[in-house]
């Protein structure tokens, strides 16, 4: 009896080191890595805010936010990971964050009432027009380079859908 | 992010936080099972429903935009998290080099240009004249950069959510009627011309992709970000 009580318990000792271990590997790290990388992105788009705030700077606080961060990857490459892991709902769900923006149309409707034929046509016209003309001389001014396959270092974090 | 936060904690703000949520999970659902058709972008789907339940509720668009301020706060965030896709592909990037600039400015001078003109012959008011002006770059970017140029920064948003979305949305149609099938010159007009709609778009259909149409959004928006104010201030 004593023997079966040492060997579950020493059973039950390995298997929660195990488990510890596991957590420590997986899930702890992943955690730590997540908190890493969203203090990357707050604190380069606050530092953006900042920037932007006290200096004369023409460009938008997200902007140099992106760039801070471009700069952080490019002196640490170590953070990729991290950055990655906090980025990917961000990046994935970025429909969600232009919800309330679009809802503000309903806002402006009768300013927009008055000239809707021409808004229409530049918003919806214009925009199919040029995505088509800016691929199409796209295509034709990169035509030599397709044939030229880059690795794909990505691991499908940004949605496959 | 605090005032986001504090206006999004209310009851209103987590019901209407809930709502759009779980729209937008409906939505991401319906364009899953739908096999990824532009027609169904969650955001159609999603922007219906929480207008439909707001206008049923009697609730002002401003009351559910302070609401649901958090959502519209993170896109602030999400813009840097963009560096992530830069980042990996500036192999690419450097690869292509002069060919790509000279591809993203073709988009982002007729785009707007062709926009404007077609306001101005059409007699449309001087600040919504302008407003159009920043039509093709990133919401953020186009509502400061219209404030600066004399426009009216929450018709920008519309103007820009609203191209954003006709580009994702007709951009199969047009890139099949252009016979454009370079995933890298489709990635470089979605994020050129539909900004970060298109990029969401361009996400969808893959990191190359991606990453093209974050180099067009990016590069774009700083280039028409700069270079607007100083020719309409000077």
């Amino acid at each position: 009896m004593k023997r079966y009580t040492a060997f579950l318990l020493r059973n039950t000792y390995s298997v929660l080191c195990n488990a510890m271990q596991g957590l420590k590997d997986i899930g702890v790290n992943q955690a730590v890595k997540f908190v890493v990388g969203t203090l990357a992105i707050l604190g380069c788009y606050y530092l953006g805010v900042l920037i932007k705030h006290s200096t004369s700077l023409p460009l938008p606080a997200p902007l140099i936010g992106l760039l801070l961060l471009l700069v952080l990857l490019f002196i640490s490459p170590r953070i990729e990971h991290a950055v990655a892991l906090s980025s990917a709902p961000l990046l994935k769900n970025m429909t969600l964050f232009f919800v309330p923006a679009v809802l503000g149309v309903s806002l402006y409707w009768s300013d927009i009432q008055e000239h809707l034929f021409s808004l229409t046509l530049a918003v919806v016209g214009i925009t199919a027009l040029c995505l088509g003309i800016t691929a199409w001389a796209a295509s034709k001014i990169l035509r030599n380079q397709n044939l030229r396959s880059v690795k794909s270092n990505g691991q499908g974090e940004q949605g496959n859908d | 992010m605090i005032d986001a936060l504090l206006s999004s904690a209310t009851l209103s703000g987590i019901l209407w936080l809930t709502i759009t949520v779980l729209s937008y999970l409906g939505g991401l659902f319906i364009h899953r099972y739908a096999g990824g058709h532009s027609l169904t972008h969650p955001l159609i789907f999603t922007a219906t429903v929480v207008g439909i339940l707001a206008f049923l509720s009697n609730t002002p668009i401003v009351v559910y935009q302070t609401s649901a301020s958090l959502l519209h706060w993170l896109l602030g965030p999400a813009t840097v998290a963009l560096a992530l896709p830069i980042y990996r592909q500036w192999q690419q990037l450097m690869h292509y080099g002069w060919r790509l600039a000279v591809s993203i400015t073709v988009g982002g001078v007729i785009t707007p240009v062709m926009a404007w003109t077609l306001l101005w012959m059409s007699d449309a008011p001087h600040a919504m004249q302008l407003t159009m002006l920043a039509k093709s770059i990133t919401t953020p970017l186009a509502m400061e950069t219209s404030a600066q140029i004399g426009g009216i920064p929450a018709l920008a948003a519309v103007f820009v959510i609203l191209s954003g979305v006709a580009g994702a949305v007709l951009s199969s149609i047009t890139f099949a009627l252009f016979n454009v099938t370079s995933r890298a010159a489709q990635g470089i007009a979605l994020g050129t011309v539909a900004h970060a709609i298109g990029t969401a778009k361009a996400i969808h259909m893959g990191e190359d992709v991606a990453a093209m149409a974050t180099i067009g959004l990016c590069i774009n928006g700083i280039a028409t970000a700069i270079i607007l104010p100083l020719i309409i201030l000077a």
